[in-house]
């Protein structure tokens, strides 16, 4: 495997730029994903960097060789490119067996029957399903279809693999076991990944790298963790489960105003006096019951408008004043309509973002 | 991984394949399309016969629109396409209705028979009708006369009302095919909610179930209205023996039946016509840009729901029992009594003791009967093929390239659809007699003829398979290092399959019928059954026409048979070819 380095990508259709200025670079062995809502532009890089779509600027290079650059006109087609890609609808050609889908690229490197026969097998055994490899695509379940479109990408020693939202049509149990077995299948092969989801927990459980995509753009790069803990914008907040946003004034290095209350919250990389967001993760908010009798700082009151037990944990919306609140509370607790509580915002939970 | 790395797929010439490719399937398509056409028009601009040499002239269309006659003969062209519009419309939409959207019991088997309705050839129905209505011989005018006690036959099949009637029963099916699809995909729920608000069936049929398929209707009523005007079989059978003229068979008048044949008519008149097609597809082609679009959003999986009619699905059932019994049925019994019969004169009971089984044995005395069954088929089935094949690699390179003149080449191969058989047939007549190529008078030029004029319909029902298939397919299976050779041959064409069988049946079906060129172009080499079928029903050869007839029938419907079992074609799959 290579590693894949892109620059200053651009598609545009007419005046619209779907991708607009992209730069990235994934290392040899490394899993990195796009991870964005739909029309960010993270299917049509994918797609540039597989040769199925034509840039309109920029260049793609692979493990040192050029693939495609504008500027001096060179643009490798995509069966050229020896890139294994995973469909969104899989494309398993259903007039050809489990076998014959994998075999299928061997064939096109004019391989012997001995030795295609034997990669086939190996490369079914890593999916776990060289027992059915006689089977036609219609008799497999859709988990299956995935590990035969998997074994179809990486039979031919690829230089990298691009996945396209391989786990968009399986159900919520077997995405989750899927995800497990791609990235631990990846890590053993050291396969150079470039993978695009919507899901953020997706991204979050199997990326070294995750690109948060919006409108054309990567807003932020980093490790899942980064991106989790400290969002750069509203935007990539918003997309990996920020849900609580409080308009705020910067008050100091540790401190903002929320109508006119002072907050302790770490406002360091704001000036001080700007308008900004305070967000808050609902787990993160405690609520009490009752009024608290002293304005402790910190502490909201607030009145519950909807209790929805969910089982693991009850999700109330509360009304503190002007602002409306997400919090989860643990499942025992018993909040009704209209009950008076005080919530807590603990200050190292709090982030502060460019309003 | 243990494998050791492969090297990347064998490079391949630098030779452009697809730019090669498409420049000679275009180049190719154009020469079928618009070379025999260019002979057309220089022929009605000039005097003498193609085999003469001539000059430039006004004359042929001064003459052809300076004769009285003229103006009958455009009132019974549009009459005749306005009034079997109508006709085929009533009953297409009827059936689509009961077929798609009722729970009449039998609906699989009414589909069926629409099937063969839309099979039947035109000239055993002109010959089964003749023997049902002609007011003399015509049994059902016999029975009526005798059970209402009339003095005069109520019916006479040679007649515009005569025409009409008979050409709306067998074009319904066609109606049928565009009309269906729009029933069977609504959305049921914008009905129910008509019945929530308290409307009764009848209400809402009228009211929402009508309306929202009124697009289909009125763009199925342009492509009948063309298919009226250049219709050939019927006006020519029952019409011109009475002198009832229609465009296409004045133009076959004037060049197969005048002694000496009077080019310049035939050529003035073929290009009038020509033009009116021409415009009229145009127009069917932008009606139908839109729904077409709205049919791939919606897709597939998505089926209606049936109405349920009560005890009312009884008289719907018993309904189109009447009509098939009169359409398909009792025609066919019809044929095949008279094919056991030398004369079949009028109707009476004493005809019985005629019965005969020489019709049989008599035609296959026939030389040029053989030779016409062998030509016949030869073309249907072989033909057919090349034109299927044709059709996918067009309709590969319009849909699935990303090649610059695609379109180009699509509009190019799709423009014989709005050429009246008889023109067609009139142009390559002219074309081919111009070169010194020994193709004039050979089965070949009924080939030529042939995949010209139906390659428009065979790329419409490859396309509808095409357009379906994800690119993902074929994506796939570039990522893997295949080219678009490779890609063809052994991803879109196995997995294009059904449509291109389905393709091929109609394709068959349609060439083993077609009279309006063949019957301009077949000499004394290349006899095909359709005009021997045709001679025989202009020399009252009834036996032999009804036996011929017989197993014409027969082979088609075993060839509709095995093709539904070996490769499950659905009628429905004809719908894009319309």
């Amino acid at each position: 495997m290579v590693d894949l380095a892109v620059s200053s990508l651009v598609k545009a259709f007419g005046p619209t730029r779907a991708v607009d200025g992209v730069d990235f670079s994934i290392p040899d062995g490394a899993l990195a994903t796009f991870l964005g809502p739909s029309g960010c532009g993270k299917t049509t890089t994918l797609r540039m960097v597989a040769g199925l779509e034509t840039p309109t600027a920029g260049r793609i290079t692979l493990g040192g060789e050029t693939v495609y650059d504008s500027a001096s006109g060179i643009a490798i087609p995509a069966e050229r490119r020896q890139i294994g890609m995973v469909f969104q609808s899989y494309a398993i050609w259903p007039h050809m067996t489990v076998a014959g889908n994998v075999a299928f690229p061997l064939g096109i490197r004019k391989l012997g029957r001995e030795e295609t026969k034997a990669r086939v097998i190996e490369a079914l055994k890593l999916v776990r399903l060289d027992h059915l490899a006689e089977r036609y695509p219609a008799q497999l379940s859709g988990g299956q279809q995935q590990r035969v479109a998997l074994a179809r990408a990486i039979v031919f020693q690829p230089r990298i693999l691009l996945l396209d939202e391989p786990l968009s049509n399986l159900d919520a149990k077997l995405r989750e076991d899927m995800r497990g077995e791609i990235r631990d299948l990846q890590q053993r092969l050291r396969m150079t990944t470039l993978f695009v989801t919507h899901d953020q927990a997706e991204a979050l459980a199997m990326s070294d790298v995750v690109m948060v995509m919006n409108q054309g753009r990567i807003v932020q790069a980093g490790s899942p963790r980064d991106i989790y803990r400290r969002p750069a914008d509203r935007f990539v907040a918003e997309f990996v489960g920020w849900t609580n946003f409080l308009p705020v004034t910067v008050a100091g290095r540790d401190s903002v105003t929320l109508d006119g209350r002072t907050l302790r919250a770490d406002a360091a990389a704001l000036a001080q006096g700007s308008r900004a967001t305070l967000t808050v993760r609902p787990e993160d908010l405690a609520v009490v019951a009752g009024e608290t009798p002293d304005a402790q700082s910190g502490t909201l009151a607030a009145r519950v408008r909807t209790s929805m037990f969910m089982g693991t944990h009850t999700i109330l919306e509360l009304e503190a004043g002007p602002h409306m609140l997400v919090a989860h509370a643990p499942a025992q607790a018993e909040h009704a309509r209209g009950d008076a509580v005080s919530v807590r915002l603990p200050a190292d939970r709090l982030l502060v973002l460019p309003a | 991984m243990t494998m050791t790395a492969l090297p990347p797929a064998a490079r391949r010439s630098r030779l452009p394949v697809g730019p090669i490719v498409m420049v000679t399937v275009g180049l190719l398509v154009a020469f079928l399309a618009l070379y025999p056409i260019a002979w057309l028009l220089v022929g009605s601009f000039r005097t003498g016969t193609p085999f003469e040499v001539g000059h430039f002239t006004f004359a042929n269309y001064i003459d052809a629109y300076g004769e009285p006659n003229i103006l009958r003969t455009i009132k019974n062209t549009l009459v005749f396409a306005a009034g079997q519009t109508m006709g085929a419309i009533a009953l297409g939409t009827l059936l689509a209705w009961i077929i798609t959207r009722t729970n009449t019991p039998g609906r699989a088997v009414f589909e069926f028979l629409t099937l063969v309705l839309f099979l039947f050839p035109l000239i055993m129905a002109v010959f089964a009708w003749t023997m049902l209505l002609s007011p003399r011989r015509g049994l059902i005018n016999i029975v009526l006369m005798w059970a209402l006690g009339l003095e005069t036959p109520p019916f006479d099949v040679n007649s515009m009302g005569g025409m009409i009637f008979v050409q709306s029963l067998y074009v319904a099916p066609l109606a049928f095919l565009i009309i269906a699809p729009a029933f069977a995909t609504m959305d049921s729920s914008m009905e129910e909610a008509a019945r929530m608000t308290g409307a009764r069936t009848l209400r809402i049929l009228r009211r929402i179930t009508l309306p929202l398929a009124l697009p289909a209707i009125a763009s199925a009523s342009v492509l009948l209205f063309v298919i009226g005007l250049e219709s050939f079989d019927i006006p020519q059978m029952l019409g011109a023996p009475k002198g009832i003229y229609t465009y296409p068979s004045l133009i076959y008048h004037a060049i197969g039946v005048r002694v000496p044949a009077d080019y310049g008519l035939g050529t003035a008149l073929a290009t009038s016509l020509l033009g009116a097609t021409l415009l009229l597809v145009y127009l069917y082609r932008r009606l139908t840009r839109r729904t077409e679009r709205y049919e791939t959003v919606k897709g597939k999986g998505h089926r209606a729901a049936v109405t349920d009619l009560g005890p009312w699905r009884w008289v719907s059932a018993v309904g189109c029992w009447v009509f098939f019994f009169f359409t398909v049925f009792l025609p066919f019994g019809v044929l095949v009594l008279g094919s056991f019969l030398g004369f079949f004169g009028r109707f009476s009971w004493a005809m019985f003791n005629r019965l005969t089984l020489d019709n049989y044995p008599r035609l296959f005395a026939h030389p040029r009967l053989i030779d016409a069954m062998i030509n016949s088929l030869g073309l249907a089935a072989i033909g057919g093929a090349v034109c299927v094949l044709l059709a996918a690699i067009v309709g590969f390179i319009a849909i699935k390239s990303k090649l610059r003149g695609r379109g180009l080449i699509e509009a190019v191969a799709m423009l014989p659809i709005s050429f009246p058989s008889t023109v067609l047939g009139l142009a390559l007549l002219w074309a081919w007699i111009v070169v010194p190529l020994p193709i004039y008078g050979t089965v070949l030029i009924l080939a030529v003829a042939y995949i010209t004029r139906y390659l428009p319909v065979a790329l419409r029902t490859v396309s509808g398979g095409l357009i379906q298939m994800s690119n993902e397919f074929e994506e796939a299976a570039r990522m893997t290092g295949a080219g678009w050779l490779t890609i063809f041959t052994r991803i879109i064409l196995p997995l294009m399959k059904p449509a291109l069988a389905a393709a091929w049946l109609l394709m068959f079906m349609t060439f083993v019928r077609e009279l309006g060129m063949s019957i301009l172009l077949v000499g004394r080499g290349n006899a095909v059954l359709s005009v021997v079928m045709f001679d025989y029903y202009t020399s009252g050869e009834q036996g032999l026409l009804a036996a011929a007839s017989v197993l014409l029938m027969l082979m088609i419907l075993s060839v509709v048979i095995v093709a539904r079992q070996v490769f499950r074609i659905r009628f429905s799959q004809f719908g894009s070819a319309a």
